[in-house]
């Protein structure tokens, strides 16, 4: 099980995430819902062990992560927000990097990176330099990366960004599969639809604090609302979303 | 279409290459390797200067004494030659430094495609702010000593306000023409070899030529500067070869643009109007050709872009058997493994890593140019016992580790440095380790088996040949070691900005305490040549003592971590205050 104690980031005054306490049991997948500016990525930054928490404590089995940190990333399977790559290097140059720094087998290393890329459809691109690859193609490599080690703990932030659609529906079924194996997952997403499928459960942060954490079942029946979008719009979304499209609508034409 | 759409077509084109220069113009101030815009341009700025003053400086020093008294009765030409030869190398040397900026990057790629500006556009402002940018070097390095030229000499001939303008105007021609028409026959080649190979066969080749060139344009410069003795014998032939009117005076293309200088001035004699036609039909034709290769190069990226073409070697799989056995043999752990063939791969690449290393080695190259130049009766024996000698091999030594130094601390991408934070296992060494048994195994063994394969049919002896690339491997392992004391980052993974303090601050000691150590290094490769026997003695002191440092790098690495975000270095350094 991993938990997040009264974990808070501040960054010079501004405090970007709050007294933040959850804890995601294995075989669970957790929903992590926000804004853009309420804190997800920097929480899941702290929990890839990239930044340091300024308050509270992250563990692991009870463990503070900091006490082993090597060990932890050993279980650690991780998708930035960015598709942050080498740019120079191929997707075949990247994952091998990857999987020798995971100390993983050569032989069945090239044999599984050459299997991912199959599957991705990347096969005939994994030779170029990353540079001239799609958002969806670096996304594809990123997602590889994560699983080349078959991590006890998976931390996906906007893992679908870039993706098209038929790689998005594997992607989601992979997520169930995945948790069906017993694996921590946190799913970082602004994609409600596909939250609501594969997510056990939901938190909603606003403002660097959590505002919900229940499942998406309870939530429903706790705030009497039919849908994730509808909860979700009704904790953080305080602005008339019809109004401020018609306001664009507007500026566009230059009469507003 | 018709003809007020067209000129409407025409004139949006203009206006977007306008503003497309001005932000490439801007952009040219910026580069990975600066943190910030200010400091780029304060650099610039700070090297104009340099340059202006170096230039106004030297032409003044040549023609203070000769002219301030005695007439210039047609012989200043010489003087001038002298300063437009040092013009010319210096805009060659920047020419080929900043070459790469002429194409769009990714960023620009990535920025403009979705909008609607011709690639062509594109293009011409690339070249238009790049050309725009080089001709600042070009205004610094004769804004001064055009002056200081008309102050001197303008006054032998009219004591006219006017023609002291005109002698700065014919200056500025000149010198325009000369620096333009290297910068035109340099994008020429390095345009050409695009034109005509394929992607990956060319860029393999001019990194070789870059290499060549930026070697001999520096060996030009290093002469001039350290070792004028070395060419002034050509240029004290010149007025001979003149006065003779030996048709060889018109091969050396400096003397074309004095002769256009001359030419401006009203000058009646023959020879320099001749050179005058010279220079303008070599400056077409250099324009010419450069235009050709241009358009060549353009059409070949407009069908392609710029991004690299998808590789496929017949090879490849048993290209990757070997180096896979090798790395498996040599390279013991996984980590050490990633980061050998994130090194290798990187300086293979990425284009700014293999620019400074290769701008690194032509370096090198020419100062063992230079050097064999300025000993060349010294040196003409060839011989083991000639520690001169002996020295050009340890200076490629030495110029190739800290080539290799520099690069690994310039950052490939900063921002994905988080995989290897990610994956950060607890013996660190490893990563150290990985990187320098890499350097060794891929640049330093090969340079030492190069030393043994130039050395053994020279010295007629295998054996003296033989010890003496195995005394320069045992240094370079050695200075490898020293050089990676107490190193504790993964090569290009660090926000470490190389080269601001060590330069300003270090520099002379630095280069007078590597002159002392190749004198040392040398005699002591002399003495054990003399004496063979001894590098019995030698080799096992060096390899204990290689062995002491790796025992002590990797200790300090065991209770120190990995570096990813470097301390700045301060930018002003000051007296504290009480």
């Amino acid at each position: 099980m991993i938990e997040l104690r009264g974990v808070s980031k501040k960054f010079s005054v501004f405090t970007v995430v709050n007294d933040v306490s959850f804890a995601v049991r294995p075989g669970e997948v957790l929903g992590y819902l926000g804004p853009n500016g309420a804190g997800k990525t920097t929480t899941i930054r702290m929990l890839a062990g990239l930044l340091e928490p300024t308050k509270g404590e992250i563990l692991l089995d009870g463990r503070d992560i900091r006490k082993d940190i090597h060990a932890f990333k050993k279980r650690l399977g991780y998708v930035p927000e960015q598709s942050e790559i080498y740019p120079h290097l191929s997707a075949y140059d990247y994952l091998m990097m990857v999987g020798r720094l995971r100390r993983l087998p050569e032989r069945p290393l090239k044999d599984k990176i050459i299997g991912f890329m199959d599957i991705f459809g990347l096969r005939q691109d994994m030779d170029g330099p990353m540079s001239s690859y799609s958002k969806g193609m670096r996304q594809k490599v990123l997602i590889s990366a994560a699983l080349l080690h078959d991590p006890d703990i998976l931390l996906l932030d906007e893992p679908m960004s870039g993706l098209d659609v038929t790689t998005g529906f594997v992607i989601r079924d992979l997520i169930k599969k995945l948790a069906a194996e017993n694996k921590i997952i946190i799913y970082s997403s602004h994609i409600l639809e596909v939250t609501e499928q594969v997510c056990s459960r939901i938190i909603i942060l606003h403002q660097g604090n959590i505002v919900a954490n229940d499942s998406v079942a309870n939530l429903r029946s706790l705030m009497h609302l039919p849908s994730l979008t509808e909860i979700f719009s009704q904790l953080v979304v305080h602005e008339d979303t019809e109004i401020a499209a018609g306001r664009i609508v507007a500026m566009m034409k230059g009469s507003d | 279409m018709g003809f007020a759409s067209r000129s409407e077509g025409a004139s949006e084109e203009i206006a977007q290459l306008g503003i497309l220069t001005r932000h490439f113009f801007t952009r040219l101030f910026r580069n990975d390797l600066v943190d910030f815009e200010d400091q780029m341009k304060a650099r610039l700025v700070a090297v104009l200067a340099i340059l202006a003053v170096i230039m106004g400086w030297s032409s003044q020093l040549l023609i203070f004494f000769k002219y301030e008294l005695s007439p210039d009765v047609g012989i200043s030409w010489q003087e001038k030659n002298y300063v437009f030869i040092l013009m010319m190398i210096i805009f060659g040397i920047v020419t080929l430094l900043e070459f790469d900026m002429l194409f769009p990057d990714r960023r620009d790629f990535a920025n403009l495609t979705p909008l609607p500006v011709r690639l062509r556009t594109v293009f011409a402002a690339k070249l238009a702010s790049f050309i725009a940018f080089i001709g600042l070097f070009s205004v610094a390095m004769n804004s001064i000593s055009s002056v200081v030229f008309s102050i001197f000499l303008s006054q032998w001939r009219s004591n006219s306000l006017l023609f002291g303008l005109r002698y700065v105007f014919a200056h500025l021609i000149g010198a325009f023409a000369a620096c333009f028409c290297v910068f035109f026959a340099c994008m020429f080649v390095n345009l050409f070899l695009m034109a005509i190979l394929p992607s990956v066969l060319q860029r393999r080749i001019s990194v070789l030529v870059r290499f060549v060139l930026i070697a001999i344009f520096l060996f030009l410069l290093m002469s001039f500067l350290v070792d004028p003795g070395s060419l002034s014998g050509v240029l004290r032939s010149l007025p001979r070869l003149k006065d003779h009117g030996s048709p060889l005076i018109f091969r050396v293309p400096s003397i074309w643009f004095v002769g256009l200088y001359e030419f401006l001035l009203g000058t009646t004699d023959p020879d320099f109007i001749a050179l005058a036609r010279m220079a303008a039909l070599m400056f077409v034709l250099s324009v010419g050709v450069f235009g050709l290769a241009c358009a060549l190069s353009y059409f070949k990226h407009y069908s392609k872009t710029l991004e690299t073409e998808k590789k496929g070697s017949r090879f490849r799989f048993l290209r990757e058997a070997i180096a896979g056995l090798a790395q498996k043999a040599l390279l013991m752990t996984p980590e050490e493994r990633a980061v050998g063939a994130f090194f290798s791969k990187t300086i293979r690449t990425s284009p700014k890593h293999r620019n400074v290393l290769v701008n690194g080695l032509a370096f090198g190259a020419a100062l063992v140019m230079l050097s064999i130049m300025a000993n060349r009766r010294n040196i003409q024996a060839l011989a083991p016992v000639n520690p001169l000698f002996l020295a050009q091999s340890i200076l490629i030594v030495l110029v190739l580790l800290a080539a290799i130094r520099v690069v690994v601390d310039i950052p490939a991408a900063l921002e994905s440095n988080w995989v290897f934070c990610v994956t950060e296992a607890a013996e660190r060494r490893r990563y150290v380790s990985g990187l320098k048994t890499t350097i060794l195994l891929q640049w330093l063994l090969p340079l030492s088996i190069l030393l043994f394969l130039v050395h053994a049919p020279l010295w007629k002896n295998v054996a003296t040949a033989g010890f003496h690339a195995g005394f320069c491997l045992a240094l370079s392992a050695l200075g490898l070691e020293a050089l990676f004391f107490r190193y504790r980052k993964i090569p290009f993974a660090s926000t470490y900005v190389p080269g601001k303090l060590q330069l300003q601050i270090r520099g002379v000691p630095y280069l007078l305490g590597i002159i002392a150590l190749l004198a040392v290094l040398a005699n002591l490769d002399k003495a054990l040549l003399g004496h063979q026997g001894l590098f019995w003695a030698f080799f096992p002191a060096a390899a204990t003592l290689w062995i002491i440092l790796r025992i002590a790098n990797a200790r300090f690495l065991d209770s120190h971590p990995l570096i990813y975000e470097d301390e700045p270095e301060p930018a002003m350094i000051g007296f504290p205050e009480n």
